[in-house]
Formats: structure tokens, sequence, C-alpha cells
């Protein structure tokens, strides 16, 4: 156990840190904050500042990507570290996987807003019907890939119905979490020194 | 009615409204009495987080849409700066997030600006080779977020290299700016807009300061 040492993630990551929790990989405390503020970075600022002004006397791991405008920001605070990546799926994925995807026009879909992936579009985005949220996903992007972390079940008619809503292709993509669970391993030994 | 129409995600109901009002005036009372105040009131909404991306997607829609019909008027094309300067358009290097910067093309499109959009994730030497190609007055560069925000400092660089700083303004934009508007000179830029549909007001400034450094 590291002594007043805690990560404030982004909730996108709940089932694979909570795995590396069940098997003792992390020993420290996590806070959550809704991976739904993706879409409100002024408030996701807001909310993070608070929970860091709250922890202000532990070290801390940040698992964001640059989801705010000052994100980068807290990295000049010398108890703050955070997980390298402009965003989730970089930081899961690693630089070179997110690009060559980014590359083929892939929407990346990872577990949790697979799960929750009605109350991102509809309710979030605001696409209320197929009719609006089909043409949006087809300017921008050629497929979804579902980044299967091995927590979600691979459950088709889930896979379908997000498919046939945003109007894209939807492929799997099995992913191991040895980088990540690589990263916060350094993290958690740079933040102890 | 429009607003009310956009925000209930119809499209073409919104679309055919404006034609129908534009066959009783005409596209252009249409578009600078009804349209461009929607947009305008949508775009500040949109900066206060006030509508989705749902909303500012089908807004863009909708006046793409209306915009192409308006073009094809021979009135409406008489009646119009036909054509205001040569900007190259895109996304900086590692960002892929088109939708601002297809707002932008549209509106500054309908304004009278010539518009080469290169698309996303486009690198520094890319955008000085295609302004140079197309004798660019202006080159506007896109980015959501601080990290991909930091490369369009090549962009600065790259016009310095060739001499073009002063020849071929840089415009910069996107949400990061909005939030952190010191962003603009830390990375060069010559000026930003607060929306998509001031872009060509923000483009007519930086035409009017290159031509007075001349």
């Amino acid at each position: 156990m590291h002594p007043n040492l805690v990560i404030i993630a982004c909730s996108i990551f709940k089932y694979e840190l909570e795995l590396l929790k069940s098997k003792g990989k992390i020993d420290i405390p996590v806070v959550y904050l809704n991976s739904m503020l993706h879409m409100y970075p002024k408030e996701l600022q807001v909310l993070l500042d608070a929970k860091i002004e709250e922890y202000k006397n532990f070290k801390i791991i940040l698992m964001f990507g640059d989801c705010h405008a000052r994100m980068l920001d807290y990295e000049n605070n010398q108890n703050i570290r955070r997980t390298p990546g402009l965003n989730c799926c970089e930081i899961l994925l690693g630089n070179e996987k997110y690009k060559q995807l980014r590359k083929e026009g892939a929407f990346i879909l990872l577990p949790e807003w697979a799960e929750r992936w009605k109350e991102a579009f509809v309710d979030y985005m605001g696409f209320k019907t197929p009719k609006t949220a089909r043409p949006f996903m087809n300017e921008m992007h050629k497929k979804i890939v579902y980044v299967d972390t091995g927590f979600l079940k691979q459950n088709t008619h889930l896979f379908e119905e997000i498919s046939d809503f945003l109007g894209l292709p939807l492929e799997i993509y099995t992913s191991s979490i040895d980088e990540l669970e690589a990263v916060l391993d350094r993290l958690m030994i740079e933040s102890a020194k | 009615m429009i607003a009310h129409l956009i925000n209930e995600g119809e499209k073409d109901s919104a679309v055919q409204l404006l034609l129908e009002w534009s066959t009783e005036t005409s596209f252009k009372e249409v578009i600078f009495n009804v349209l461009e105040p929607v947009l305008t009131e949508l775009g500040q909404l949109w900066m206060r987080g006030k509508i989705s991306l749902a909303h500012g997607y089908i807004s863009g829609k909708v006046a793409e849409e209306f915009y192409l019909m308006a073009a094809r008027d021979q009135e409406f094309n008489l009646s119009r700066n036909q054509h205001q300067g040569t900007v190259v358009l895109g996304n900086i290097e590692d960002d892929f997030h088109p939708l601002g910067r297809r707002l932008v093309n549209i509106y500054a499109r309908s304004a009278g600006w010539k518009i080469i959009d290169l698309g996303t994730d486009i690198p520094a030497e890319h955008f000085i080779e295609k302004a140079i190609e197309n004798k660019a007055d202006i080159i506007a560069v896109s980015a959501m977020m601080f990290t991909t925000a930091k490369n369009i400092i090549k962009v600065r660089q790259e016009l310095d290299k060739n001499s073009l700083s002063g020849k071929v303004m840089l415009a910069v934009g996107g949400a990061v700016f909005k939030l952190r508007p010191e962003l603009v000179t830390e990375i060069g830029g010559d000026g930003t807009a607060d929306t998509a549909i001031g872009a060509s007001d923000l483009f007519e400034t930086l035409l009017k300061q290159k031509m007075s450094d001349f």
C-alpha cells in the first residue's frame, strides 16, 4: 500500500481498473468521475479541480486524456502525474494502434461507453433517432471498432443495436490491458519517490 | 420556427420551410434575415454549452443544403461577393474532429471565400504547400484539444521558414481557443473566431491586415 497515493480516473476505465484491483495489481484508492463529462469540458474541469483539491495532501495519478482545455497544466504540479495520451482510446491502446485505427476511420468504442451507448449518443450528444445519428457518424467515420478488454461479454444483440443506430459496421478488436498496467506501475513508482 | 425544427432534428422540414420563404421573398432575404440570425444564436448557445452536438450538426446541415440551393440561384449569385479571397482550411496533425471545420467551410464559402479543404490530420508542411500552390491569402487551422493545438506552432514555423508570415495569414479555431484564449498568440495565430459563422468576418479582418502590411 502506497501511503497518500490516489488514482483519479475517468469512469471509462472502470472495468479495467477494477480488474487490476481485484488481481492486487493496484492497492491504492481509485476515485471516478463520470465519463459522460467528456461532452462538457468546462464542467469536467470544475469537478476535477474540486477532486484534486479534495486530495491535495495526496500524490495523484490522473487517468484522463486531454479532455479539457487545461488538463495538461496539472502536470506542472509535482504531486500529479497523468497517463500519457490524447484521449482514453490512446491511453488504452497505445499511440501506434490508436493512430492506425483513426487513420482507418474508426470510431473507437470502449466497454464502458458500449454499455452506456444510448446515454452517450441520445441523452448527451442529442442524437434522438438513427435518422440524425447515421449521417453524422457516416460523415466522420467508416466503422466502429469495439475494444474488447474482456469485461463486457461479447453481446451480439448489443453490438447490432449500436451498429444499426449509428449506421456503421462494428468490428471487434481484442486488446490486453498489459500496457495500461505497465503505465500505472511506472506512475505509481514515480509517485512514491 | 427554424430553431424549433433544428432542435427536433427535422432537417428536411427546416430546409423546406426556408425554401418556401425564399420563393415568397428571395434567397438573400431568407439568408440574411432568417438563417444567419438563427445560426448566430445557435453558435452562441453552442459556445455556452447550451445545445447538443446533434443540434450543432443539424444546423450545419440545414445551412449547407440551403446555401447550395441558393448558389444555384442566379439572382442570389449576383447579389453576393463572388470572391473574397482564398483560404486553405484543415484540422492540424493528430486532430480528428471535423465538425467545426466543416461548418467554417459551409459558412465561409457561402460568404464568397474560395475554400481549399484539406480534411483532418494535416501536417504543417502540407498546409504550406497547398497555400503556395493556390496562392492563398489565409491558412485556417482547426484543433479541438490543447495537445493538438500545440502542433499549429509548426505551421507558424513553416510560414516563417518560407518567408510567408504577413503574406499568408494564420487563422486558428476550435473549442480549446474559446476556453484558453491566450493560446491564439502562444501558438503563433493571427486571430480566431468564437463561432464557425464568425469565420468569414475573421478572414476579412485578416485580409485587411495583410493588405495594410504591404
